[in-house]
């Protein structure tokens, strides 16, 4: 009996155990997610500029920014990076549209401080994701959460979510700027990918795509020209070749006033 | 068995009780400590961000040198982009790996260093930057040298990180992709710059004739 008793108690120190140990890894997991960042599980995602081929492209785990970087908070960065003011910024890194919208080096003036900034290079939005111990996200990434609809993590091929997205890219972007996170959440919990601002990718110049570089690539087939549509993977999915043309129209110095961004990070397994 | 089974519920809400209220105690302490940590190294050594604005003074807004990103040599020394200061120089992003494109790129090179004139060529640097951080090591960069007859006194190849090499590309507006097999699509683009490290003169395409790059370079070196 009391031998019985034993082994109740050993069992019930080893069942302890193996329970415990998935739960406390998830719970490291859950716990490490930076504060106003989503954990991405990860996935599959198909360029749309693919000569029928459908290329898939997988992506790793990884954390993205709720909601786009705003006014405030890069308004903090540039108080403690003197050389990313709008007065001392290097042409290199920026252009002269940088932070244009804002009333002076410190001032936000009439910008709403929780509105996205805009007006930013790939330089500086870069600049400010390396200070936050972050980094801009890859255009796979982006691309794969940006897919993702109220309800579905994969909506490309749901004719609402596209037309609601196209309706988007028709209308001119508002003098100023809507707050995040007021606008469209998708299924993982991010905000305004759609409907807000366009956002800067780390590799913007992956795509090959205007009119100066044409003739001087290796990917001329993937060209985002009049018949890029007939090649394509998908080819209903009109708004991520209007996504791939404007990034590949921009310079790493360009500042846009409709054109922002957010910021990723790896997983750090320790 | 019974009594066993109760046990395991039992050991299964003791365990979630026990981690759910920590989780969500700690998580955010956790994560804004290791945001500073990483913020502040980084910080350091990050070209765009810090040495930006110390090793700057007298250079030029918009040279491409203002990266300040340290790169690899064939020889395996360490060269920093404003080592590159003070001479005129060609240079393109290749992988040596490449089949078809990069060694044209680097004959054009080879064809525009030959046409120079005699007193251009020694005060012109030629540089190939690795778009391929995983194959090109500094070996690799040196068999590839040796392959391509290219001369260690005028020729420079240099290799760094993917972050490093996506800041050179976009500043020099080559537009690259790494391929699934591991080969890259890439702009052919051979850029003159001048002392500063400021685009002068862009030569687009294989082949080109390099009658324009021959006039830019000599005028530049006249210039001296």
């Amino acid at each position: 009996m009391y031998k019985k008793q034993t082994m109740k108690i050993l069992l019930f120190i080893l069942l302890l155990l193996c329970t415990a140990c998935p739960l406390l890894l998830s719970a490291q997991k859950a716990s490490n997610t930076p504060e106003g960042m989503v954990y991405i599980k990860g996935g599959e995602y198909s360029p749309p500029l693919k000569d029928n081929v459908a290329e898939r492209v997988q992506v790793l785990p990884f954390y993205m920014d709720k909601y786009a970087v705003t006014n405030g908070e890069y308004l903090e960065f540039v108080q403690k990076n003197a050389s990313w003011r709008r007065s001392q910024v290097k042409s290199l890194f920026a252009d002269r549209s940088y932070l244009m919208h804002w009333a002076g080096d410190l001032d936000l003036g009439s910008a709403p401080p929780k509105a996205p900034v805009t007006n930013i290079s790939w330089f500086a939005a870069r600049a400010y994701a390396k200070w936050k111990g972050r980094r801009l996200p890859t255009t796979a990434e982006w691309e794969m959460v940006g897919i993702a609809s109220a309800t579905a993590y994969n909506a490309s091929k749901d004719s609402v979510f596209r037309s609601r997205i196209l309706s988007w890219y028709a209308q001119p972007s508002p003098q100023t700027l809507p707050n995040v996170g007021t606008g469209f959440k998708n299924i993982w919990g991010v905000y305004g990918m759609h409907g807000l601002v366009w956002e800067w990718v780390d590799d913007f110049n992956t795509a090959i795509v205007t009119g100066d570089s044409r003739g001087n690539s290796g990917m001329e087939r993937e060209l985002f020209c009049g018949s890029a549509s007939v090649r394509a993977a998908d080819a209903r999915d009109y708004a991520a070749f209007m996504r791939f043309g404007f990034r590949s129209s921009l310079g790493a110095n360009y500042c846009v006033h409709n054109l922002g961004f957010r910021c990723a990070r790896d997983i750090h397994t320790p | 068995m019974n009594t066993l089974g109760q046990f395991a519920a039992a050991a299964l809400a003791v365990v979630c009780v026990a981690c759910s209220p920590r989780t969500s105690e700690t998580a955010p302490k956790e994560a804004t400590a290791h945001v500073h940590q990483t913020a502040a190294q980084e910080g350091q050594d990050h070209a765009c961000c810090s040495t930006h604005e110390a090793a700057d003074t007298a250079m030029s807004e918009a040279s491409v040198y203002q990266l300040g990103t340290i790169w690899t040599d064939m020889n395996g020394k360490n060269i920093n982009l404003t080592d590159l200061r003070g001479k005129v120089r060609v240079v393109a992003m290749i992988f040596t790996n490449c089949a078809y494109v990069c060694p044209r790129i680097t004959t054009d090179m080879r064809d525009i260093e030959s046409k120079i004139d005699v007193s251009t060529r020694n005060n012109v640097g030629f540089v190939l930057f690795s778009i391929d951080p995983e194959r090109d090591t500094p070996q690799a960069l040196a068999s590839y040298a040796k392959k391509m007859e290219l001369d260690p006194s005028r020729w420079l190849l240099l290799r760094n990180d993917e972050s490093s090499v996506r800041e050179l590309a976009a500043v020099l507006g080559v537009k690259y992709k790494k391929e699934t097999n591991g080969d890259y699509s890439h702009s052919i683009l051979i850029t003159v710059l001048n002392r500063e490290g400021e685009i002068v003169h862009r030569q687009e395409g294989l082949g080109q004739d390099p009658g324009q790059t021959l006039a830019t370079l000599n005028a530049l070196v006249a210039a001296q």
